[in-house]
């Protein structure tokens, strides 16, 4: 476990992703946007890894955190690779193992000090629309926003209140967008900074809207 | 446009349930229809019914062996392959849980089924796919749209495939391979022993649809599958058809 510095004034936020560059900018985003998931100042970051032993985790929780971060899978560069070229290995790594990865985030909130702290889970984009060579990564994308669907349905206001982002890979690893998308973001490119932005909106939403999806997509796909 | 005459389809889970109604769809529009099974027992009951005949394999999908070697005999048997319905799901998939309990062993039985051996068959058939320019069409839910409270781990693998087929369409779309996914309401043997334990569900589901009825495995879903693998459906590909009777509405 890492955890970043913080002051004793700032409220902490957990963040549950994959290590690499990406989870670091979305760190420093979320910890530099003004503010954060209580309203009344900026945040700081206790980061997680995913799949790591469970008591990691459970003290993060204790520690009275203002709300959790899930990111489903890697947002690292984007890397197509084709279905014919998708080991088995791969597949299990890409598409099977992030899934079953927020599953351990919902129960070890379901069974922490706080059932109810606000989660939002960070899904690629993708996975709205699908894109050569990132069957993996779609399939995880679009299984991790089942499993928030359920779990709101399951727990419902006896549990957290759940939300989703979807961005790019682009946006949170910096990397050129890869070529191909026919559709061009009529607001340009999304950047990780907006990323966090609507992770602190996800968390400030009423609670009467259940569980959500904010596109952060440069308005791409515009979906419903 | 829906004749599928000399068209070799394989279907798994093709013994029971929405797989049986997809092999009688399919067998009616003409297509020879390899039944990818793990009880050929019950495999050949339903081949023996199948007016334009086909093969019953023996494959637990979740063994790579046998997915190669169901591919092996179908394209050794009949010489070529045109679609593929992946139908299977863990025998667990009706089990009500809590997403609080579940543990990574019922997790792996869900993904291996619906997930792991979806991966397998789409990159075994691919290459007969493309020289057919065929299409791969994967059995979702409903519930991988909306999430289910009470079978979390069947609603995610669900979701999972949804992304899995847009990705793969646009992958193999310049091919001409079409990648679809349907999403039906209908009988299966879980829903009907449900019924029998709970009658009053049954009349809650018909009250809640609007057509009034629960979906018929081979009157209602086995056409709509027959729909997207054949010609009136070309210039389909990416999407999922949700076959509900009206009790699914929001995508």
């Amino acid at each position: 476990m890492t955890v970043l510095p913080h002051t004793t004034t700032a409220t902490t936020v957990v963040l549950v992703g994959s290590p690499g560059a990406s989870r670091h900018r979305l760190v420093a985003a979320l910890e530099a946007a003004p503010q954060g998931p209580d309203g009344t100042g900026p945040c700081a970051v206790t980061v997680i890894d995913p799949g790591v032993p469970t008591p990691a985790l459970a003290e993060a929780l204790a520690a009275d955190p203002a709300g959790l971060v899930h990111v489903v899978g890697s947002f690292e560069p984007p890397c197509q690779l084709p279905l014919d070229e998708l080991d088995e290995a791969d597949w299990a790594a890409r598409a099977e193992a992030p899934v079953w990865a927020l599953i351990e985030t919902l129960q070890a909130v379901r069974r922490g000090p706080d059932p109810h702290l606000p989660l939002v889970v960070v899904v690629d984009a993708d996975g709205l629309t699908g894109a050569v060579g990132a069957t993996a990564e779609t399939t995880a994308a679009e299984g991790a926003r089942a499993v928030a669907k359920s779990a709101g349905r399951a727990w419902g206001a006896g549990g957290p209140a759940i939300h989703l982002v979807a961005t790019t890979r682009a946006a949170l690893s910096g990397a050129a967008p890869v070529d191909g998308a026919f559709r061009a973001p009529s607001r340009g490119e999304p950047t990780v900074a907006q990323a966090a932005d609507a992770i602190h909106a996800a968390f400030a939403l009423p609670d009467g809207i259940g569980v959500t999806t904010l596109v952060v997509d440069g308005a791409r796909t515009m979906m419903p | 446009m829906m004749d599928l005459t000399d068209h070799v389809v394989i279907v798994t889970g093709a013994a029971r349930g929405v797989g049986v109604g997809i092999a009688q769809a399919f067998s009616a529009a003409g297509a020879r229809v390899v039944l990818a099974v793990r009880d050929t027992a019950a495999g050949d009951e339903v081949l023996a019914g199948l007016p334009a005949g086909g093969l019953t394999v023996r494959c637990d999908v979740t063994d790579r062996g046998e997915v190669e070697q169901l591919v092996a005999v179908t394209r050794e048997r009949f010489g070529r392959l045109d679609h593929v319905v992946h139908n299977a799901t863990s025998g667990r998939s009706s089990e009500v849980v809590d997403l609080a309990d579940v543990d990574h062993e019922l997790w792996q039985q869900h993904a291996s089924v619906s997930l792991r051996a979806l991966h397998r068959l789409a990159a075994a058939t691919g290459p007969a796919l493309r020289e057919a320019r065929g299409s791969l069409l994967v059995l979702t839910s409903p519930a991988g749209i909306e999430g289910s409270s009470t079978v979390p781990l069947y609603a995610a693998v669900k979701g999972g495939q949804r992304g899995f087929v847009r990705s793969l369409a646009q992958e193999w779309g310049p091919a001409g391979v079409r990648v679809n996914a349907l999403a039906p309401l209908a009988v299966s043997p879980a829903l009907r022993n449900a019924f029998v334990e709970n009658p009053e569900l049954e009349e809650r589901l018909t009250r809640a649809t609007p057509l009034r009825r629960v979906g018929d495995p081979r009157t209602d879903i086995g056409p709509a599958a027959v729909f997207l693998c054949s010609p009136a459906a070309a210039y389909v590909t990416g999407q999922t058809l949700i076959v509900s009777g009206g009790r699914f509405t929001a995508l």
